[in-house]
């Protein structure tokens, strides 16, 4: 096992099952995300949670700009991890852009994924008129980013680190550190341009692993347009539209996200049992 | 809504956790020139511009949802009239009458966003710069060594020309103007501090005739072991030159009339008594110290001289210059 890569991606294992659940979280967060649906596998499953290099606890020193400015770079952050733990047809669970880095990595390596649930996926967030409403014009987008700057939670980890070279006032940095999404603002904002300049509408005809796509209702990130023409395009996926609103359904709705998960995957392994 | 909530110099807003507007106070309302009805009971994406909308889901629903609180967030909101309004908030969750609450409340930062912005765009610059710099140092960094390994370069070959230039090709010793240089020097400082040196002219005897009678090739092979030989005799601080055709210079440093004659008398023992395993040849040597007053020709013209009669004695001999003349007063 490699202790680099589980260091670096700051990888959290439990639960007592033997087969893999990985839980990817979205743009700019931490596996804290996870928090209210992960804990319902630990039963069955082995849970496998982690940080994107940049964000959460994970190393910040692994970081490169040139790697991380394609989101082929988590992905291989994903890979990396399904080696260092030997896993094999695991499932995957990926919030948002998370979603996306899942499948990205199920293309290189199609075997370590046995399903791909991705919860308000977006391959392409902007508009490509006419055949694609990916939901923002490009000066919206913009705006995103300069408000993720204007915003101290991008400069928490920032200023955290300014703080603690700062010995008097030691009660600042801590209550940083503990901020929830503290992400460096240089990494953020690669980040979101890797996500939100991305376009990998070509690359979901190549995806074979089955998957699972929860589109939230009136979800303003991933409009339900977008939900459908990935089902549209992705192979053997299953679509399904929650009563949850907004983007993060795994905190708003964890139950129905959880129902909705569970019913998916124990359809598929009766599936399985039957045709066995 | 009570009255100091309604009027305090500060947006407020409760939204139940679908986003539903519960409460929003008039201070708000009129920030966004809105009328109570045409929110009260709506979702608050009528007033978050896109990017809010999607910054929002992003940022602050995570944040309220996990920490129960937002401080400080930056958002812009947008008024009846779309236009942007950006705002400071800080927002709380918690449960009121059995529901889950959203409290918000909101400054307007018109100003401070003007301000910051200008930052922002300061900080890009600096950025910009830094990178600029960055790449600008790591070039000329590059550029240095290269101009380092040129210079090296060249130092080498011109220590090498350097060499060439006052080296003899065949002999491998000195060159004449080697020689001649060197003995402007000696001349200098004899003048300066009185330190004496001594000159040999060297010929080999017959040499012509080696030539003759064994070719050129033999006469360059004579030339160049005479060279090996001269230098093995010589002290470091001697100057051995080819001053040219079968003759050759020896300038010895500090050295006076008899140590130079015991030194041209060792060296034409030595090429006496050396078997070359080539025609046998034996040399005639000229020697003149320095005098005070003294000139680079006058020297040079001595020792000739000295070389002169050595030839005419006989040669394979030894002549000094002041013998010369001595001997010039006795006869």
């Amino acid at each position: 096992m490699d202790q680099n890569i589980l260091f670096r991606n700051n990888v959290n294992i439990t639960g007592k099952g033997s087969k893999a659940i990985l839980f990817a979280p979205g743009f700019g967060c931490d596996q804290n995300m996870w928090r209210m649906v992960a804990p319902f596998f630990e039963e069955h499953f082995r849970v496998i949670l982690f940080d994107y290099v940049g964000s959460g606890k994970s190393d910040y020193n692994a970081y490169s700009p040139s790697k991380y400015s394609d989101l082929k770079g988590y992905a291989q952050d994903v890979l990396d991890i399904c080696d260092a733990l030997n896993l094999k047809e695991a499932v995957f669970v990926g919030h948002s852009v998370g979603g996306i880095i899942g499948m990205l990595a199920s293309i290189q390596e199609p075997d370590r994924f046995e399903h791909l649930i991705m919860i308000g996926p977006s391959p392409c967030y902007l508009n490509d008129p006419p055949n694609y409403s990916g939901g923002f014009v490009k000066g919206e987008l913009e705006a995103l980013i300069e408000m993720m700057e204007m915003n101290y939670i991008g400069w928490a980890n920032y200023l955290s680190q300014v703080i603690m070279k700062n010995p008097d006032r030691p009660e600042l940095s801590q209550e940083l550190e503990e901020s929830f999404c503290s992400t460096d603002p240089t990494v953020a904002r690669d980040f979101a341009i890797a996500t939100f300049f991305s376009d990998h509408r070509e690359d979901l005809k190549m995806v074979t692993v089955p998957s699972l796509i929860l589109q939230c209702s009136n979800d303003s990130i991933a409009p339900i347009e977008v939900g459908e023409y990935m089902h549209r395009t992705l192979s053997e996926s299953t679509f399904s539209l929650m009563k949850a609103t907004g983007h993060c359904p795994h905190m708003s709705h964890p139950e129905e996200t959880i129902r909705l998960i569970s019913d998916y995957l124990t359809t598929s392994y009766a599936g399985c049992i039957s045709n066995g | 809504m009570d009255e100091q909530l309604n009027f305090a110099p500060c947006g407020y807003l409760s939204l139940d956790d679908d986003g539903t507007i519960l409460a929003i106070n008039e201070t708000l309302l009129n920030l966004l020139g809105h009328n109570l009805h045409e929110l009260q009971g709506k979702h608050i994406d009528l007033i978050l511009s896109n990017a809010s909308r999607s910054f929002s889901q992003l940022y602050f629903f995570p944040m309220i949802r996990l920490q129960k609180k937002v401080e400080e967030m930056y958002i812009s909101l947008k008024s009846k009239t779309d236009e942007e309004i950006p705002i400071l908030l800080n927002a709380c969750r918690h449960e009121r009458n059995g529901k889950m609450c959203n409290d918000y409340i909101c400054v307007p930062m018109k100003r401070r966003y003007e301000y910051e912005q200008a930052l922002l765009t300061v900080k890009k610059e600096t950025d910009s710069c830094n990178q600029l710099k960055k790449k600008q140092i790591a070039e000329l960094d590059l550029l240095r060594l290269e101009l380092e390994s040129k210079q090296n370069e060249l130092l080498e070959l011109n220590e090498k020309l350097q060499t060439l230039a006052v080296t003899d090709g065949l002999t491998g010793l000195k060159n004449r103007r080697y020689f001649q240089e060197n003995l402007t020097l000696n001349v200098a400082l004899h003048r300066k501090r009185l330190e004496p040196f001594s000159l040999l002219l060297i010929d080999i005897d017959h040499f012509k005739s080696i030539n003759d009678n064994f070719g050129h090739m033999m006469g360059d092979k004579i030339l160049e072991e005479f060279g090996r030989l001269l230098k093995d005799e010589s002290r470091t601080n001697d100057i051995a030159a080819r001053y040219g055709g079968e003759e050759f210079a020896l300038i010895l440093p500090n050295i006076d009339k008899s140590g130079a004659l015991k030194i041209a008398e060792g060296i034409r023992l030595h090429v006496e008594n050396t078997n070359w395993n080539l025609p046998n040849i034996t040399i005639s040597i000229g020697v003149a110290t320095s005098s005070s007053n003294d000139t680079e020709s006058a020297i040079q013209l001595r020792a000739d001289r000295a070389l002169y009669t050595s030839k005419n004695r006989g040669r394979n001999q030894v002549t000094h210059a002041s013998d010369l003349i001595r001997s010039l007063f006795t006869d």
